[in-house]
């Protein structure tokens, strides 16, 4: 009998906490807790610090009460990603798509190895990862990619599981309620409520047609999943950006302009980076700032011509920060978003865009100099009034600089 | 501030095991064996990586009248301004693989810098260095505004 096509789904267990212990054996054995950018969060937690009652996203400080004997790890996004790209090459030894869904989980095409079955071949794929990449991973094989995170999630920690037939589908989804589909918590899981759907098998076996008027075409495409069906497809690929921002917490609150400056100019660095990189110009730039009191607010520029130049985004963005500030009040978070992104070869000069060689080459010295020596060897000296940030290497490399992945 | 370093009992060399000032400061760290240096264990002591060799040294000084600096640590600027010249503190590194403040136990990478200042007896005492603390190590602590100086490592 031919062996039925299925998604196979890899997820490292408790992946930044297990990245460390790579490279730090010794830390296997303890409690750890991987802290956020600012250092106040637990971010990733091993399961010996799980036992513990600890929650990611505690603060240290509580945690630290539940576990005394944890120990605390700075996050280091630099290491995160050269052990996920050494976990996406091994998966690549095993399928010939395999797409990079987050720094932690993959989906791919399954092949069952040779002369073995996929319960045989998800063990085999979870076996050697630990062995070369030195990192525990849950593995799953299913029809769909829904069903496989789905039972990769029940097999968690480091389990395998191959779920080929419908009746061990079914057994399975109904222990589980309908809030482990990512996509469905809170609000969609009331709206399910009346119609008597808890678990993910209520869900599989309601009407396509009254999921689709509750839940949209989202929900509707995880129903068709849920019942075996397919939908989205192995993207071995990222699709591309519809916008690209950069951003995120100021590392305390801020509350001098000139200092909000600094790191406006920061991020609209970074964000150049990210449109050189996808090779696309923005139409739009919005700034987003949260500033806790005041409320959070966001100040939109059309630009005159798509651009990836520094000194028009930077004007620009100045006059966008303008919009979003309170005078007087103190942010806690920021983001330059970049829209209406216009493909190479898709930009056209405008009377108000004229060619600027100097600035051009000027961009393309600060671009050359930062890939031999060192990202943000050459920046802005307006981002001198958030130096501080810059002082600290790990600052250099965050989770959304790890590119290609398709979730955050 | 740094209150005190955990190194795994693997990690000193046999000699050093069977100080009987280690006495006592051997624990069970979640069923991992390893020694705790704390400020407040009598008498104060840290392994020194120096000329070398690993050594026991006695750490800082709890006497706010002797003629050594008072306290576990020194900050890094007090050495660069030359307050202790006299006294020539010669640069040492005093591994660890755990770091603790305020029951905050955080991962060292390789170990804190430190000095050696000699006093009037010669004898050497060890001190930690400190430099303001990152926002991070702000954050990881509780608000402490000074930090261990690490050894290829920033928090």
């Amino acid at each position: 009998m031919a062996m039925p096509h299925l998604i196979g789904f890899g997820d490292a267990d408790s992946f930044y906490a297990s990245a460390e212990a790579v490279r730090r054996p010794w830390l296997a054995n303890l409690p750890v807790g991987v802290l956020g950018n600012q250092g106040a969060c637990v971010i990733a937690r091993n399961y010996k610090m799980k036992k513990f009652g600890v929650n990611v996203g505690e603060p240290i400080w509580e945690a630290k009460v539940k576990c005394p004997d944890g120990v605390y790890v700075k996050r280091d996004f630099r290491w995160y990603e050269t052990i996920s790209r050494k976990m996406h090459g091994k998966i690549g030894d095993h399928s010939p798509a395999v797409e990079y869904y987050s720094i932690d989980e993959f989906f791919w095409q399954a092949i069952p190895e040779r002369g073995m079955s996929y319960q045989q071949s998800a063990e085999t794929i979870r076996g050697e990862m630990k062995r070369t990449v030195g990192v525990p991973m849950t593995v799953a094989f299913a029809r769909t990619r829904t069903l496989a995170k789905l039972f990769a999630d029940t097999a968690k920690p480091f389990g395998a599981k191959a779920v080929l037939d419908r009746d061990h589908e079914r057994e399975l989804l109904g222990k589980l309620p309908v809030t482990e589909i990512a996509g469905i918590a809170g609000k969609r899981a009331r709206r399910l409520e009346p119609y008597g759907i808890r678990t993910c098998l209520d869900l599989a076996d309601a009407k396509g047609p009254l999921i689709r008027q509750v839940l949209t075409v989202t929900g509707y495409d995880l129903w068709h999943e849920l019942n075996g069906v397919p939908v989205t497809p192995i993207r071995t690929s990222r699709t591309p950006h519809k916008m690209l921002s950069r951003g995120g917490s100021l590392a305390g609150r801020v509350k001098d302009p000139w200092s909000l400056y600094g790191w406006l100019v920061r991020n609209v660095e970074r964000l150049i980076e990210e449109l050189h990189y996808h090779e696309v110009r923005t139409s739009e730039l919005v700034v987003y700032l949260a500033q806790p009191g005041a409320g959070s607010f966001a100040g939109v520029v059309s630009l005159g011509a798509p651009t990836d130049r520094f000194d028009a985004l930077v004007a620009a963005a100045r006059v966008a920060l303008k919009k979003a500030y309170k005078p007087g009040a103190t942010a806690t978070h920021m983001h330059v978003l970049a829209s209406k992104l216009v493909r190479g070869g898709g930009w056209q000069q405008s009377l108000f865009d004229p060619p600027n060689p100097r600035l051009d080459t000027v961009a393309a010295v600060k671009r050359e100099i930062n890939d031999r020596y060192g990202r943000f060897a050459l920046r802005s000296g307006a981002t001198l009034f958030a130096n501080a940030f810059y002082e600290d290497p790990a600052n250099e490399h965050e989770i959304c600089d790890v590119r290609g992945k398709f979730c955050f | 501030m740094c209150t005190g370093i955990a190194l795994a009992v693997t990690e000193l060399p046999l000699d050093l095991t069977s100080d009987p000032r280690l006495a006592g400061r051997e624990y069970d760290h979640a069923g991992e064996r390893e020694y705790r240096f704390l400020w407040w264990q009598k008498p104060p002591l840290l392994p020194v990586l120096w000329d070398g060799r690993l050594y026991l040294l006695p750490w800082g000084s709890q006497n706010r009248r002797g003629p050594l600096p008072y306290g576990p640590w020194i900050p890094q600027e007090k050495i660069d301004e030359g307050a202790f010249a006299g006294a020539v503190p010669e640069p040492v590194v005093i591994p660890a693989q755990f770091g603790h403040h305020k029951g905050t136990w955080y991962l060292i990478s390789e170990g804190v810098r430190g000095v050696v200042i000699r006093g009037p007896d010669r004898r050497p005492v060890v001190y930690m260095l400190t430099t303001p603390s990152t926002n991070y190590y702000k954050n990881m602590t509780e608000h402490e505004a000074w930090m261990p100086m690490l050894v290829g490592q920033v928090i």
